[in-house]
Protein backbone atom coordinates (compact mmCIF):
# COMPACT_ATOMS: atom_id res chain seq x y z
CA UNK A 1 0.00 0.00 0.00
CA UNK A 2 1.32 3.43 -0.93
CA UNK A 3 2.24 5.53 2.09
CA UNK A 4 0.67 8.97 2.26
CA UNK A 5 2.86 11.82 3.46
CA UNK A 6 1.24 15.12 4.27
CA UNK A 7 3.15 18.35 3.70
CA UNK A 8 2.63 20.97 6.37
CA UNK A 9 4.43 23.94 4.90
CA UNK A 10 7.70 22.28 3.94
CA UNK A 11 7.56 19.61 6.64
CA UNK A 12 6.68 16.07 5.54
CA UNK A 13 4.46 14.53 8.20
CA UNK A 14 2.90 11.12 8.81
CA UNK A 15 -0.18 10.92 11.02
CA UNK A 16 -0.94 7.18 10.95
CA UNK A 17 0.58 4.87 13.59
CA UNK A 18 0.45 1.85 11.29
CA UNK A 19 2.33 3.79 8.65
CA UNK A 20 4.93 4.87 11.23
CA UNK A 21 5.37 1.22 12.16
CA UNK A 22 5.63 0.15 8.52
CA UNK A 23 8.15 2.85 7.73
CA UNK A 24 10.37 1.84 10.60
CA UNK A 25 10.07 -1.94 10.50
CA UNK A 26 9.87 -2.56 6.77
CA UNK A 27 11.73 0.36 5.25
CA UNK A 28 14.18 1.48 7.97
CA UNK A 29 12.78 5.00 7.88
CA UNK A 30 12.90 6.35 11.42
CA UNK A 31 11.79 10.00 11.26
CA UNK A 32 11.14 11.91 14.46
CA UNK A 33 7.96 12.15 16.51
CA UNK A 34 7.12 15.81 17.09
CA UNK A 35 3.61 15.82 18.56
CA UNK A 36 2.77 16.71 22.14
CA UNK A 37 1.14 13.91 24.11
CA UNK A 38 -2.28 15.09 25.35
CA UNK A 39 -1.80 13.51 28.78
CA UNK A 40 1.82 14.60 29.16
CA UNK A 41 1.87 18.09 27.70
CA UNK A 42 4.50 19.81 29.85
CA UNK A 43 7.50 17.83 28.67
CA UNK A 44 9.22 16.91 25.45
CA UNK A 45 11.08 13.75 26.39
CA UNK A 46 8.20 11.65 25.12
CA UNK A 47 6.42 12.78 22.00
CA UNK A 48 3.73 11.36 19.76
CA UNK A 49 2.28 11.76 16.29
CA UNK A 50 2.86 13.18 13.81
CA UNK A 51 6.13 11.68 12.60
CA UNK A 52 8.26 14.23 10.78
CA UNK A 53 10.45 12.83 8.05
CA UNK A 54 13.80 14.16 6.95
CA UNK A 55 13.75 15.65 3.43
CA UNK A 56 16.09 12.83 2.44
CA UNK A 57 13.74 10.19 3.82
CA UNK A 58 10.82 11.69 1.92
CA UNK A 59 12.70 11.86 -1.37
CA UNK A 60 13.92 8.29 -0.92
CA UNK A 61 10.38 7.01 -0.35
CA UNK A 62 9.18 8.87 -3.44
CA UNK A 63 12.06 7.55 -5.50
CA UNK A 64 11.34 3.98 -4.43
CA UNK A 65 7.64 4.56 -5.20
CA UNK A 66 6.72 3.64 -1.65
CA UNK A 67 4.96 6.89 -0.83
CA UNK A 68 3.20 9.92 -2.22
CA UNK A 69 3.30 13.47 -0.96
CA UNK A 70 0.27 15.70 -0.69
CA UNK A 71 0.41 18.21 -2.33
CA UNK A 72 2.82 16.50 -4.74
CA UNK A 73 3.79 19.60 -6.72
CA UNK A 74 5.16 21.26 -3.56
CA UNK A 75 7.96 18.73 -2.99
CA UNK A 76 11.18 19.60 -4.80
CA UNK A 77 14.02 18.36 -2.60
CA UNK A 78 16.96 18.23 -3.34
CA UNK A 79 17.42 21.64 -4.92
CA UNK A 80 20.98 22.82 -4.28
CA UNK A 81 24.30 21.11 -4.84
CA UNK A 82 24.76 20.66 -1.09
CA UNK A 83 21.36 19.03 -0.78
CA UNK A 84 22.09 16.70 -3.68
CA UNK A 85 25.37 15.73 -2.06
CA UNK A 86 23.69 15.02 1.26
CA UNK A 87 20.93 13.05 -0.39
CA UNK A 88 23.41 10.87 -2.27
CA UNK A 89 25.19 10.05 0.97
CA UNK A 90 21.90 9.37 2.76
CA UNK A 91 20.74 7.04 0.01
CA UNK A 92 24.09 5.27 0.06
CA UNK A 93 23.87 4.68 3.81
CA UNK A 94 20.30 3.44 3.53
CA UNK A 95 21.26 1.08 0.71
CA UNK A 96 23.87 -0.41 3.05
CA UNK A 97 21.03 -1.58 5.33
CA UNK A 98 21.76 1.07 7.95
CA UNK A 99 19.23 3.07 9.94
CA UNK A 100 19.92 6.76 9.36
CA UNK A 101 18.79 9.72 11.46
CA UNK A 102 19.76 13.36 11.82
CA UNK A 103 23.29 13.90 13.10
CA UNK A 104 22.67 17.35 14.54
CA UNK A 105 23.27 16.31 18.15
CA UNK A 106 26.76 15.13 17.36
CA UNK A 107 27.85 17.70 14.82
CA UNK A 108 27.44 15.57 11.74
CA UNK A 109 24.97 15.31 8.90
CA UNK A 110 23.67 11.89 9.92
CA UNK A 111 23.87 9.23 12.58
CA UNK A 112 24.02 5.71 11.22
CA UNK A 113 22.99 2.63 13.18
CA UNK A 114 23.61 -1.02 12.44
CA UNK A 115 20.25 -1.83 13.99
CA UNK A 116 17.05 -0.14 15.14
CA UNK A 117 17.91 3.04 17.09
CA UNK A 118 15.62 1.90 19.89
CA UNK A 119 17.89 -1.05 20.51
CA UNK A 120 21.32 0.28 19.64
CA UNK A 121 23.42 3.36 20.15
CA UNK A 122 24.57 4.83 16.88
CA UNK A 123 27.84 3.57 15.52
CA UNK A 124 28.70 6.29 13.07
CA UNK A 125 28.58 10.06 12.84
CA UNK A 126 28.49 10.76 9.12
CA UNK A 127 29.38 13.90 7.23
CA UNK A 128 28.86 14.32 3.50
CA UNK A 129 31.69 16.17 1.77
CA UNK A 130 32.59 17.00 -1.76
CA UNK A 131 35.73 15.17 -2.83
CA UNK A 132 37.62 18.40 -3.27
CA UNK A 133 36.24 20.24 -0.27
CA UNK A 134 39.19 21.37 1.79
CA UNK A 135 39.61 20.16 5.35
CA UNK A 136 42.28 21.10 7.81
CA UNK A 137 44.04 18.63 10.06
CA UNK A 138 42.28 20.38 12.93
CA UNK A 139 39.03 19.19 11.35
CA UNK A 140 40.39 15.64 11.47
CA UNK A 141 41.33 16.10 15.11
CA UNK A 142 37.91 17.55 15.96
CA UNK A 143 36.10 14.69 14.29
CA UNK A 144 38.27 12.06 15.86
CA UNK A 145 38.11 13.47 19.34
CA UNK A 146 34.38 14.05 19.25
CA UNK A 147 33.64 10.54 18.07
CA UNK A 148 36.03 8.92 20.53
CA UNK A 149 34.52 10.77 23.46
CA UNK A 150 31.00 9.62 22.58
CA UNK A 151 32.07 6.09 21.67
CA UNK A 152 31.29 6.38 17.99
CA UNK A 153 33.21 6.52 14.74
CA UNK A 154 33.30 9.62 12.59
CA UNK A 155 32.83 8.84 8.91
CA UNK A 156 33.38 11.11 5.93
CA UNK A 157 31.65 10.11 2.72
CA UNK A 158 32.19 11.69 -0.70
CA UNK A 159 30.73 10.67 -4.03
CA UNK A 160 33.42 9.58 -6.46
CA UNK A 161 33.84 11.45 -9.72
CA UNK A 162 31.49 9.00 -11.42
CA UNK A 163 28.82 9.61 -8.83
CA UNK A 164 29.34 13.34 -8.48
CA UNK A 165 26.04 15.26 -8.08
CA UNK A 166 26.79 17.09 -11.31
CA UNK A 167 27.14 13.86 -13.24
CA UNK A 168 24.34 11.49 -14.15
CA UNK A 169 23.73 8.92 -11.46
CA UNK A 170 23.10 5.18 -11.56
CA UNK A 171 21.61 3.03 -8.88
CA UNK A 172 24.12 2.09 -6.22
CA UNK A 173 24.77 -1.55 -5.59
CA UNK A 174 24.22 -2.88 -2.09
CA UNK A 175 27.47 -4.02 -0.50
CA UNK A 176 28.25 -5.52 2.84
CA UNK A 177 29.89 -3.27 5.37
CA UNK A 178 33.51 -4.35 5.44
CA UNK A 179 36.42 -2.37 6.75
CA UNK A 180 38.69 -4.28 4.42
CA UNK A 181 37.66 -1.98 1.54
CA UNK A 182 34.82 -4.05 0.13
CA UNK A 183 32.71 -0.92 -0.48
CA UNK A 184 30.76 0.52 -3.34
CA UNK A 185 33.03 2.06 -5.92
CA UNK A 186 30.68 5.02 -6.14
CA UNK A 187 31.49 6.46 -2.74
CA UNK A 188 34.71 7.23 -0.94
CA UNK A 189 34.22 6.31 2.69
CA UNK A 190 36.75 7.11 5.40
CA UNK A 191 36.51 6.51 9.14
CA UNK A 192 38.44 8.66 11.58
CA UNK A 193 39.59 7.47 14.96
CA UNK A 194 41.94 8.82 17.57
CA UNK A 195 44.95 6.52 17.66
CA UNK A 196 45.09 6.46 21.43
CA UNK A 197 48.83 6.96 21.73
CA UNK B 1 59.17 13.54 9.62
CA UNK B 2 62.21 13.76 11.87
CA UNK B 3 60.10 15.17 14.68
CA UNK B 4 57.59 12.32 14.37
CA UNK B 5 60.37 9.74 14.21
CA UNK B 6 61.98 11.09 17.37
CA UNK B 7 58.62 11.21 19.12
CA UNK B 8 57.96 7.56 18.37
CA UNK B 9 61.46 6.30 19.12
CA UNK B 10 62.57 8.48 22.05
CA UNK B 11 59.34 9.59 23.70
CA UNK B 12 57.07 6.63 23.08
CA UNK B 13 60.04 4.26 22.92
CA UNK B 14 58.80 2.19 20.04
CA UNK B 15 61.36 -0.34 18.89
CA UNK B 16 60.44 -0.81 15.24
CA UNK B 17 60.15 2.40 13.28
CA UNK B 18 61.31 2.37 9.68
CA UNK B 19 61.39 5.50 7.49
CA UNK B 20 60.30 4.90 3.90
CA UNK B 21 60.87 7.75 1.45
CA UNK B 22 57.96 8.34 -0.91
CA UNK B 23 59.10 10.55 -3.78
CA UNK B 24 55.66 10.73 -5.34
CA UNK B 25 54.24 12.12 -2.11
CA UNK B 26 57.24 14.38 -1.45
CA UNK B 27 57.26 12.96 2.03
CA UNK B 28 58.66 10.11 4.09
CA UNK B 29 56.27 7.73 5.75
CA UNK B 30 57.10 5.61 8.78
CA UNK B 31 56.32 1.94 8.92
CA UNK B 32 56.09 1.16 12.62
CA UNK B 33 55.04 -1.53 15.00
CA UNK B 34 52.90 -0.29 17.87
CA UNK B 35 53.83 -2.06 21.13
CA UNK B 36 51.32 -4.54 22.53
CA UNK B 37 49.83 -5.24 19.11
CA UNK B 38 50.30 -8.40 17.04
CA UNK B 39 53.87 -8.68 15.82
CA UNK B 40 52.87 -8.79 12.16
CA UNK B 41 50.78 -5.61 12.40
CA UNK B 42 52.23 -2.36 11.17
CA UNK B 43 51.09 1.23 11.17
CA UNK B 44 51.75 3.34 8.09
CA UNK B 45 52.36 6.73 9.64
CA UNK B 46 52.09 9.78 7.43
CA UNK B 47 53.55 12.97 8.94
CA UNK B 48 51.50 16.05 8.15
CA UNK B 49 51.70 19.59 9.39
CA UNK B 50 48.83 21.18 11.27
CA UNK B 51 48.40 23.78 8.53
CA UNK B 52 48.34 21.35 5.60
CA UNK B 53 45.07 21.04 3.77
CA UNK B 54 43.34 17.76 3.14
CA UNK B 55 40.36 16.58 1.15
CA UNK B 56 38.71 13.28 0.45
CA UNK B 57 40.40 13.25 -2.93
CA UNK B 58 43.79 13.78 -1.28
CA UNK B 59 43.18 10.96 1.20
CA UNK B 60 42.12 8.73 -1.68
CA UNK B 61 45.33 9.59 -3.49
CA UNK B 62 47.36 8.73 -0.40
CA UNK B 63 45.77 5.32 -0.12
CA UNK B 64 46.35 4.64 -3.81
CA UNK B 65 50.01 5.71 -3.66
CA UNK B 66 50.81 3.85 -0.46
CA UNK B 67 49.09 0.71 -1.69
CA UNK B 68 51.08 1.02 -4.90
CA UNK B 69 54.22 0.98 -2.77
CA UNK B 70 53.04 -2.34 -1.29
CA UNK B 71 52.71 -0.96 2.21
CA UNK B 72 50.28 -2.92 4.35
CA UNK B 73 48.99 -3.05 7.91
CA UNK B 74 48.81 -6.82 8.27
CA UNK B 75 49.95 -8.34 5.01
CA UNK B 76 46.66 -7.64 3.30
CA UNK B 77 45.67 -4.53 1.35
CA UNK B 78 46.36 -1.30 3.22
CA UNK B 79 43.22 -0.34 5.11
CA UNK B 80 44.48 2.26 7.57
CA UNK B 81 46.76 5.28 7.44
CA UNK B 82 47.86 6.97 10.63
CA UNK B 83 48.23 10.71 10.34
CA UNK B 84 50.90 12.17 12.61
CA UNK B 85 49.73 15.77 12.88
CA UNK B 86 52.46 18.05 14.16
CA UNK B 87 52.08 21.65 15.21
CA UNK B 88 54.60 24.51 15.55
CA UNK B 89 54.90 23.98 19.29
CA UNK B 90 56.14 20.41 18.61
CA UNK B 91 52.93 18.75 19.75
CA UNK B 92 52.18 15.62 17.73
CA UNK B 93 48.84 13.85 17.70
CA UNK B 94 48.01 10.62 15.90
CA UNK B 95 44.75 9.81 14.15
CA UNK B 96 43.84 6.71 12.17
CA UNK B 97 42.00 7.12 8.89
CA UNK B 98 40.42 3.86 7.72
CA UNK B 99 39.24 3.19 4.21
CA UNK B 100 35.61 2.20 4.53
CA UNK B 101 33.57 1.80 7.68
CA UNK B 102 35.60 0.90 10.72
CA UNK B 103 33.39 -1.67 12.43
CA UNK B 104 33.21 -1.56 16.16
CA UNK B 105 31.61 -4.02 18.52
CA UNK B 106 27.86 -3.43 18.73
CA UNK B 107 26.68 -1.78 21.93
CA UNK B 108 23.11 -2.66 22.90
Amino acid sequence: MIIKIKLCGDKPLVFDTQVVKELRCQHRIVGALIGTLPRLPLQNAFLGLPLQLLPEETTLLLKKELATVDPVESWTYPNTYAEQLRYQVFEYLWSRQLYVTSGLKFGGDYLAYLGDPMRFHSHYIVTAKDRHESMTTLDIISMGRLATNVKKTYVIISPTKEDHPHHSKEENNIDNIDSKDNISSKMDVYSIEWAGF
Amino acid sequence: MRQVYLDLVLVKMWKQVEPIPMNTLENTVLLAHEPDTPTDHRLVIFPIHQDDALSTARISQLFTTLRGANLTNDGEQLSKITFAIHSPDSTIVYYHVYKGFNNKKEQP
